[in-house]
């Protein structure tokens, strides 16, 4: 038989009195005084990062994954080169740095101008009438995958206007 | 079929697949150039061929195909299918 | 059978049965005092939702089961840091525990007395804050289970204690001043963060300087911002917020110390500084701006091993007392660190400026000049195992046993292995040293040692048991040969069967 203490006993029953089996730390649960309130704004400061506004909260490694064409290695690299922590928090971030992100982040071929070159190359592979080409057009496997069976991915995406 | 070797990371060491392609050492002046007939699909295109054109085999016909500049680099084989699309036909006697 | 528990206690857990209620009058009436119908006249509630009769549209008749319900906690999420607040917090006293009458607590004169050995002796209330200024208190170490905070007197503390004895120049005067490097090892539970706790309390009842490291992790694991010190060769890295968080410690802890001595050397770096400012202001500079923390500390430092005042600042210049420096989870600083250089190569620990500073004082013998001691320690639970610390551990352990670097004994990095030279070099003795390195194996407490422990344990009302001769023994041999965290858990233990074999 097992005694639980936090279902039945709560706190209204002191233990000091009677000596009690088990002990159980749960019992002195103190609020930790260093914990901030609990409410909090429904909005948040946020940064100007290459135009779009990020949470303060947030962290900036996973915010410049959100730029396309950046994934975890080049937003890594691009926080090394400017010395910032990989933790770090959007807030956490100087003036300065933001300013460096965002020159850096500027010359980068990301987000439209990247998504205007792979489109680009697909329309060329169709116009100079290469396999791929053909196989992006009729939303097929590119790259010798079976279709007898799962192609939905490449039904739904390939066309001549990829989905990107 | 395999649409280009690029595609499966050819060792930047091994340089392009160069094959021994025998063009004719003189080829007859635009209207009447006959095209080159070949079976090697696997052979780069390099800048020299640009301009003529080849009979690419296609596993049972010869196929045409005018080599531009867009092409340089790729295989022959791209530009030639190996299958047909598939149709359905009605056949006569069910 | 003998119960464990009182069921007194029990009792008043639950209401009484109504079965052993004495029957009361014909129908109880028990919920509803505004209207006298008796509960079970009244018609049985119909049930809701669709029964089997009414069918909306075809389903089947198998067995329906109900959706497991996501339990809907309520309320907002925990706020930003509450529950590492939660994680982190520290319970130092149980109200439930037993108060220990005439407990004895660590003094100056209890610290070195070696007929209190094995003893558990209570930590000073007022220094408590102290420690928790410096973290030394960790939270899984069974601090919450007794009434106050208390350490055994063991073989090492007693030793530690004539050490602080003699660096501070009370009995012998050659002795004074003296330098003692030491990195602590042992195996998991053998109490190494509790033994640089008790170094701590020693160097605050000493009124030492004490400057700690609890986390050596923190500073490698890429959780604070860094930034590389220009024209440094080769490159270092300053780390502002976790100096600012150092400094920020070693003020709350020393403020009294730090208060009473005044600044009295010059530094160019610091121009807000004002000459007459003592050295918590000093240290305070760095608190809010993290940008100047670095040089701070150095400043700090320089203050803290300073023999002599300047040229003009000699006015009121005291002597500065010995430093302790205390850094737990050592093996962490003796590997790359998750950070990476601005060419994305990852950043050995030994080039961020805190790690060299603070590993640097194991090379350097001079460096305290006013004497202190070095307690480095290993952790045996969280340790990265980087390579080559472990051999050059053993061969600081071969020297201290006087194999020579040259004899065929002397540990060698195994063939193939990736040892680092840069580890391999930092354990090396240096040429000039003052005073060697020493390594420190924690071993199990003895015995006797053990039995005052476990004796702790029963006083506090934790442990019933008759605590005798085979009993200690029997503990001892289960706890790996005394291992001090093993008998902890042996101690808090109490099955519902400990008392029933009685």
């Amino acid at each position: 038989m097992k005694f639980r203490h936090q279902t039945t006993c709560g706190k209204t029953f002191g233990l000091t009195e009677d000596f009690l089996p088990e002990f159980n730390e749960k019992q002195q649960v103190t609020a930790p005084n260093d914990c901030q309130d609990t409410s909090q704004p429904t909005h948040f400061k946020m940064v100007f990062i290459l135009g779009v506004n990020f949470p303060e909260r947030n962290l900036l490694k996973k915010s410049l994954q959100t730029f396309f064409g950046i994934g975890g290695n080049s937003s890594a690299r691009l926080m090394s080169r400017f010395n910032i922590h990989p933790t770090c928090r959007v807030g956490e971030l100087a003036n300065k740095q933001v300013l460096d992100l965002t020159a850096v982040l500027s010359e980068m071929k990301i987000e439209n101008d990247l998504r205007r070159e792979v489109l680009n190359d697909i329309k060329r592979m169709k116009e100079t009438g290469t396999y791929r080409g053909r196989r992006h057009a009729l939303g097929l496997p590119v790259r010798g995958q079976r279709t007898r069976t799962q192609i939905k991915t490449p039904v739904k995406l390939n066309r001549m206007e990829r989905r990107l | 079929m395999l649409p280009t070797r690029a595609l499966f990371g050819r060792s930047v060491w091994k340089g392009p697949n160069i094959v021994p392609l025998r063009l004719p050492l003189t080829i007859p002046p635009p209207p009447n150039t006959p095209p080159i007939r070949t079976t090697k699909r696997a052979a780069t295109i390099l800048p020299n061929f640009v301009g003529l054109r080849f009979a690419v085999h296609n596993g049972k016909t010869y196929v045409e195909i005018q080599v531009t500049e867009e092409m340089v680099g790729r295989k022959l084989g791209e530009y030639v299918a190996t299958r047909k699309r598939f149709t359905y036909k009605q056949s006569k006697n069910k | 059978m003998a119960s464990s528990w009182c069921w007194n206690c029990l009792s008043r857990l639950r209401p009484t049965p109504r079965a052993l209620l004495p029957p009361s009058a014909t129908p109880r009436i028990s919920s509803a005092p505004f209207h006298s119908t008796a509960v079970h006249y009244a018609q049985p509630a119909k049930k809701k939702g669709n029964s089997l009769t009414v069918v909306k549209h075809r389903q089947s008749t198998s067995l329906r089961r109900k959706k497991k319900k996501v339990a809907d906690r309520g309320g907002r999420p925990p706020a930003v840091g509450e529950r590492k607040a939660l994680r982190k917090r520290i319970v130092l006293s149980n109200p439930n525990a037993l108060e220990i009458e005439g407990m004895l607590e660590l003094s100056p004169a209890t610290m070195v007395d070696s007929r209190l050995r094995g003893t558990v002796l209570g930590l000073p209330v007022p220094m408590i804050d102290q420690l928790r200024a410096v973290q030394a208190f960790k939270p899984k170490q069974g601090w919450s289970i007794f009434r106050r905070p208390g350490t055994v007197l063991r073989r090492d503390t007693i030793e530690m204690g004539r050490l602080f004895e003699q660096i501070s120049g009370e009995g012998d005067d050659a002795q004074k001043g003296k330098v003692v490097k030491k990195i602590i090892t042992g195996m998991k539970g053998s109490g190494k963060t509790v033994h640089l706790l008790q170094a701590m309390a020693m160097g605050f009842l000493k009124k030492w300087a004490v400057i700690t490291v609890p986390d050596a992790r923190e500073l490698v694991s890429g959780d604070t911002a860094y930034a590389a010190i220009e024209g440094s060769n080769p490159l270092q890295y300053v780390q502002p917020s976790a100096t600012s968080a150092l400094l920020t410690r070693t003020v709350d802890a020393n403020r009294e110390l730090l208060a009473s001595l005044k600044v009295s050397q010059k530094h160019p770096t610091l121009k807000m500084l004002k000459p007459s400012s003592t050295l918590e202001d000093l240290a305070k500079l760095g608190f809010n701006d993290p940008a100047v923390s670095w040089p701070v500390f150095q400043a700090l430092w320089t203050e803290l091993t300073a023999t002599a005042p300047a040229a003009g600042l000699e006015k009121d210049f005291k002597p500065r007392p010995p430093v302790l420096v205390a850094v737990d989870g050592l093996a962490h600083w003796m590997t790359e660190s998750a950070y990476r250089s601005a060419e994305f190569k990852p950043i050995h620990a030994h080039d961020l400026a805190f790690v060299h500073h603070f590993l640097s004082l194991l090379k350097e013998g001079d460096s305290l000049k006013n004497g202190g001691l070095l307690l480095y320690a290993t952790s045996a639970s969280n340790n990265p195992n980087p390579k080559g610390l472990s051999i050059a551990l053993d061969r600081l352990a071969a020297r201290q046993a006087g194999i020579s670097a040259s004899s065929p004994e002397y540990p060698q990095p195994p063939a193939y292995s990736d040892a680092d030279p840069r580890v391999l070099d930092l354990l090396q003795p240096a040429e000039k040293a003052v005073s060697p390195l020493e390594l420190q194996t924690l071993g199990g407490l003895t015995r006797d040692e053990a039995r005052g422990f476990m004796e702790y344990f029963a006083r506090s009302g934790l442990l019933r048991e008759i605590i005798n001769e085979q009993w200690v023994s029997e503990k001892w041999s289960l706890s790996g040969g005394g291992i001090i965290g093993e008998l902890e858990k042996l101690g808090r233990r109490v099955g519902p069967t400990a008392s029933l074999s009685k």
